[in-house]
């Protein structure tokens, strides 16, 4: 039981340090738990690796120039 | 054009609220399009989304602190803007209380099987990136809102609580629960793909020579 509240642990801190989340002794001790625990480590690399995933994939549609400039003329006064 | 006449700007000049618009708000606008893309999920209604933010930011421009957080400001009018119009048009379901689902996914995630969110780099090798835009589009609007904040746009816990009106402690357990919807769609979609669970099995060959016996 142990075992698994401390990777729920190590879960969650993982998490926070992807989202910046965690304080710099956080951020310490996590990548030291990651540098010295194997299954820390895989852990972090999988979650490393889906947070990339997201980030590269995601469909980010084109604006174009017609566009900005439509926004741009609406701003200028009259 | 903008009739400033309309806004409450009175201390400064137009000239001074264009060069703030252009400096400072209008850098965003592909963030914003790519928000209002999965809100909407059509180019057309992201576009009128992304029009109307401008506006009501140039409407209330003098609200606006030279130098602060534009894109969360924008961002929450964004949001709003959807909330009040594109909402209630799509007649998408809407308001459902997750919190209930929410905070019994979050008490520990050890109780969710780790196997199953088990994504290993081979997996995304297997992916072309559509399922990903698929995937998060079919999560519901709530769960869906702070992935795209949080993994698309780097906002931080506090800019999306402000953003949403919501508790930091909600936004940390949609993220949760908004992750592992996603791991599961993705490792389902993987699957279906032709992926299969091999660990235990001794690994003597290169990944591409296991992906084709695969």
């Amino acid at each position: 039981m142990e075992g698994r509240n401390s990777l729920s642990d190590v879960r969650q801190r993982i998490s926070l340090y992807f989202d910046n989340e965690l304080d710099q002794k956080g951020q310490d001790d996590l990548l030291q738990e990651v540098n010295n625990n194997p299954t820390s480590s895989r852990i972090f690399q999988k979650e490393k690796n889906f947070r990339n995933f997201i980030k590269d994939n995601v469909k980010r549609p084109a604006v174009s120039p017609d566009f900005v400039q439509n926004i741009r003329n609406k701003v200028r006064v009259k | 054009m903008f009739d400033y006449a309309m806004t409450e700007h009175t201390d400064k000049s137009a000239a001074h609220y264009e060069k703030v618009f252009e400096d400072e708000l209008l850098p965003h606008i592909n963030a914003l399009k790519t928000f209002a893309f999965h809100l909407t999920y059509n180019e057309d209604d992201a576009n009128d989304l992304v029009q109307e933010t401008y506006m009501k930011a140039l409407r209330f421009i003098d609200k606006y602190i030279q130098g602060t957080n534009a894109k969360a400001w924008l961002f929450k009018i964004l949001k709003n803007a959807y909330i009040n119009e594109y909402r209630k048009k799509s007649k998408r379901p809407t308001k459902v209380d997750f919190e209930d689902i929410v905070s019994y996914h979050d008490s520990d995630s050890s109780d969710v099987n780790p196997g199953y969110l088990d994504l290993r780099e081979e997996l995304f090798d297997k992916m072309m990136g559509d399922e990903v835009t698929i995937a998060i589009n079919s999560l519901p609007i709530d769960f869906r809102t702070v992935v795209l904040l949080c993994d698309v746009e780097g906002f931080t816990y506090e800019e999306i609580s402000k953003i949403i009106d919501v508790p930091i402690g909600t936004v940390r357990s949609r993220l949760f629960r908004s992750r592992n919807m996603l791991k599961e769609k993705l490792t389902s979609y993987a699957k279906t793909k032709g992926y299969e669970d091999k660990r235990g099995v001794k690994k003597t060959k290169t990944k591409n020579v296991t992906e084709e016996e695969e």
